[in-house]
């Protein structure tokens, strides 16, 4: 709870109608993606660094949690205020700063879209690549806080990957900046690297410095049609060996076909077990030259069908099903847990053998899709949301992490931990590592204000 | 901090943790140990140990913490900055004979090492297999060294630097204690990321037991340019526009005159002794790099080039690379009565013609002996000063022409280092780039390392 007095001061220090604290006006802040539903106790709307250091500065006078929030978009429970608390709305910082043409570097504000970024930089003949399925709804912020990932992570890497610099305001209410605007540097400690990913437990980031490529001249997109499994997962390791890396070599299993089919409008062929979305970028020439390649591969790995989208509009269509698997999901059944597994590439048949085993010894749907070219799976597993379910489900959930971290993985590839992960750190990390970043934390935040009750059980 | 001396009962225990020819309090040993290829003076350890397992290491490093005993990580003692030098004497962990290549999975483009193992060997023996690890500081670095210092070289431009390519790490905490960080899979948000906060910390939070690299496939084809330019200027306008165009070379080098003289001199080849770019391009196929080169070769005469030579084979290029490669040492043989200081500024690409005009002015203003060479692709700057040893008036005016140089790309957005790390030389420009931000660098350094046992004396003056 947040103490009257506190409140009365939270008034002064940000502009008046920048509080919200009526329960009506609080719901849309007590949830993101898991659907899960944590009331706060008022909701923020900073303009400055400034102000957002003084409202740290009061929150370690008077113990109350501070919760930054961009979109909303979160799979992992990131922004919910679990201890309740001030939920920091970060929707004023929403300013694209620069775009440095010159040196191929952006300087934004965390509530920018990412689509919105995206689009503006292509615009000006340049390419922000990470490219998370919620890239509509998420924000820069909220992609460095959680160190997302998306379709392209195979070529490009992840959103960590483009974080040159930051500016953030620390619990203790000071505001420092980190990182270069250099293509390099090694001067002292990575800070930067620290809070990416750091889920917004670390620090409150204010502007953030990107870097930026030239825009890919041409890009094809094909669509795979495979009858069975096992064979789709291994053409991915197929075509890396075959020294093309495409820029998104997706994976999706019968299910998640099913739940996005009336989004297609080309035929699948009948008895379609998996689908490999795969899109190459770069010169016209080398596009050309990988396109036939990655066509030999998967025939010669044996494909049933392989298809090049015809036109822009084909594969527009391919990728918003893509997108849209995630939630539609849910029209299967009501309940579902989403887990964000990735293995070493050429591990993904193990994972999908296993996750069939899972479904006959826990009688429970499992359909999974994903980043398969990162090795990043995402499995769903899919409930009535009974009680028994839910704790088949539970058990499911465990046998996955242990059978990924065995096989060389980690527990979250993009998502993070949050708090829906939380319970599962000990099955990658050893005690000393935990407590080491606990630590961390404690050295960035003494006082657990910032964002509590998230990684960390 | 106060530290403690070795005595008879500490070299008892250390010995006891590695083995008597594991363990060494020879001055020809100390000696070996107590510089590396920087102009700091020599700084002796009071012993070194070669470790053969991360138990040892482990066992080294709880016994030197309860006693504060200072420890110093070593490789190849082939940094520039100092980095590996006992300035608080201690103990000197020798990492060479850790050198193992535990195990590589071609399929996963990975390989795990010990910290030991000198990354040109490794390439040796990956590339039957078709793949290399990218990071190429020159030199005979370790892996361990290239981590510590998150190393870069030509290749950087791109592949990345040594941090790019990590992905998991053991590391030994001062306190003895074991961690694992990082993982197998292509990329993970579980947790804080320490692996980026241990890479590039110079021995001062953890010790590197055993690394997990990331290895890239042979590129099918390899084609290099060399272009010479009557001015450094109009070199680095070339280097701007090769940078703006997406063209993505894998290496890009900006050599001055006085290199090339020094290249010419030393390996019999006649290239111009003109300021010259080296260029390499890496693709799928010949007819896409002759189309790059192509537009190599327009960017350049826009930027009035004098001589555009493309298409060398792959002989000529390793001999190129190579000399590039051996030039710190070349310049080193070349004034054998003298110390050198090497500048290692980065600052954004845009800004680079102007901090090259800015470097040389001063240089020839001063009178003083200087080689500008860089990996001109990431905007990282290097100014080799030669002085002589005892001479004071050379080395006020080059330390008061690095000083400016050094303002200067911190003040155009750059920093202090782009690949050669803070060490001992450069500690003085941390809180003119870092502001208040350096602060909390310490207190990560006081949290990993309360007693200041790792590698004391660097980064923080």
């Amino acid at each position: 709870m947040i103490p009257n007095n506190a409140l009365a001061e939270l008034k002064k220090i940000i502009a008046p109608g920048s509080l919200l604290t009526g329960p009506a006006d609080l719901e849309e802040y007590a949830t993101d993606s898991t659907k899960m539903r944590f009331m706060p106790d008022a909701v923020a709307f900073p303009s400055t660094g400034e102000e957002i250091a003084q409202i740290f500065r009061l929150a370690n006078r008077e113990y109350f949690p501070i919760i930054p929030r961009g979109g909303g978009s979160g799979k992992s429970g990131g922004a919910l205020p679990v201890k309740g608390g001030l939920v920091l709305a970060m929707d004023r910082f929403n300013r694209i700063l620069h775009i440095d043409t010159e040196n191929l570097i952006a300087r934004v504000e965390p509530f920018v879209i990412t689509e919105t970024f995206q689009n503006e930089v292509e615009s000006l003949g340049l390419f922000y690549p990470p490219d998370p399925a919620s890239a509509d709804a998420s924000t820069i912020g909220g992609n460095v806080a959680e160190c997302a990932g998306g379709l392209r992570g195979l070529k490009y890497g992840v959103t960590g990957d483009y974080v040159l610099g930051l500016t953030v305001v620390l619990p203790t209410g000071e505001i420092i900046k980190t990182g270069v605007e250099t293509m390099k540097g090694v001067a002292g400690y990575d800070l930067t690297s620290l809070i990416v990913g750091s889920e917004g437990t670390l620090a409150v980031i204010t502007s953030i410095t990107l870097k930026l490529l030239p825009r890919p001249e041409a890009k094809k997109t094909m669509i795979v049609f495979f009858r069975v499994i096992e064979t789709a997962a291994r053409t991915v390791s197929n075509i890396i060996r075959g020294k093309v890396i495409p820029a998104t070599l997706e994976f999706l299993d019968r299910m998640s076909i099913e739940c996005v089919r009336s989004h297609i409008k080309f035929p699948i062929p009948d008895e379609t077990e998996a689908i490999l979305l795969i899109e190459v970028d770069g010169s016209e020439m080398v596009v050309a030259d990988d396109a036939e390649q990655v066509r030999k591969i998967c025939m010669s790995s044996g494909a049933t069908e392989f298809r090049l989208a015809a036109s822009k509009d084909e594969v527009e269509e391919i990728w918003e099903a893509r997108r849209k698997v995630s939630d539609s999901m849910l029209d299967l059944k009501p309940g579902k847990i989403s887990e964000d597994v990735v293995v070493p590439r050429n591990r993904i048949p193990d994972l999908i053998r296993f996750l069939e085993e899972l479904s006959k010894k826990y009688c429970l749907p499992i359909p999974a899709y994903g980043h398969a070219g990162d090795g990043n799976l995402h499995v769903n597993i899919l409930l009535d949301n009974t009680p028994d379910e839910k704790k088949r489900g539970e058990m499911v959930v465990r046998e996955l992490l242990q059978r990924v971290i065995d096989l060389g993985g980690t527990i979250t590839g993009e998502h993070g931990i949050g708090i829906t992960k939380a319970m599962y750190m000990d099955m990658e990390f050893s005690p000393p590592a935990i407590t080491l970043m606990k630590q961390i934390k404690g050295v960035f935040d003494p006082n657990n204000v910032l964002n509590p009750g998230k990684i960390f059980l | 901090m106060d530290y403690k001396r070795l005595d008879n009962h500490d070299i008892e225990m250390l010995k006891g943790f590695t083995a008597p020819d594991r363990f060494s309090t020879g001055e020809s040993v100390k000696t070996l140990h107590s510089k590396d290829q920087s102009r700091h003076v020599c700084m002796l350890p009071e012993a070194v140990l070669w470790p053969l397992n991360e138990s040892e290491v482990s066992n080294i490093l709880k016994y030197s913490n309860e006693q504060r005993i200072p420890v110093t990580a070593w490789g190849a003692g082939s940094s520039l900055e100092g980095n590996p030098l006992s300035v608080c004497g201690g103990i000197v962990v020798d990492f060479t004979m850790m050198n193992r290549v535990l195990d590589v999975r071609e399929e996963d483009f990975q390989a795990d090492v010990e910290p030991g193992v000198i990354y040109k060997e490794l390439n040796k023996r990956l590339r039957h297999k078709g793949l290399f690890f990218a990071p190429d500081p020159g030199a005979d670095a370790t892996i361990g060294g290239m981590i510590a210092n998150n190393s870069s070289g030509t290749r950087t431009v791109k592949y990345g630097a040594t941090r790019a390519n990590i992905l998991k790490l053991s590391i030994v905490l001062a306190n003895g204690e074991i961690i694992r960080t990082g993982t197998r899979a292509s990329k993970t948000s579980s947790g804080y990321d320490l692996i980026n906060l241990i890479t590039g910390s110079e021995g001062t939070l953890g010790v590197v037991t055993c690394a997990t690299l990331r290895l890239r496939g042979l590129p099918a084809e390899f084609s290099a340019a060399v272009v010479s330019f009557p001015s450094v200027e109009s070199a680095g306008k070339a280097v701007f526009e090769i940078i703006r165009s997406g063209l993505d070379p894998a290496a890009l080098e900006l050599l001055d005159r006085g290199c090339i003289s020094l290249i010419n001199r030393n390996t019999g080849m006649n290239l111009m002794e003109r300021p010259t770019l080296f260029i390499e391009y890496h693709g799928p196929s010949i007819s896409y790099i002759g189309e790059v080169m192509e537009v190599t070769r327009e960017l350049c005469a826009s930027s009035n080039s004098l001589d555009f030579r493309s298409g060398i084979g792959r002989d000529e290029r390793d001999k190129l690379f190579s000399s590039r490669h051996r030039l710190g040492e070349m310049i080193v043989q070349n004034h054998t009565d003298c110390l050198f200081l090497s500048a290692d500024t980065a600052v954004p690409i845009s800004a680079y013609p102007e901090i090259i005009a800015m470097a040389r002015e001063e240089v020839e203003k001063g009178g003083v002996t200087a080689y500008i060479f860089s990996h001109a692709g990431d905007g990282n700057l290097h100014l080799k000063f030669a002085g002589r040893k005892d001479n004071r008036d050379d080395w006020r005016v080059i330390n008061e022409i690095n000083n400016r140089v050094v303002s200067k790309a911190i003040s155009l957005g750059g920093t202090a280092t782009g690949e050669h790390g803070v060490g001992i030389g450069k500690r003085a420009f941390m809180a003119e780039e870092h502001g208040n931000s350096l602060i909390w660098m310490k207190k990560i350094k006081e949290l990993f390392d309360p007693n200041g046992i790792l590698n004391p004396g660097k980064i923080f003056l």
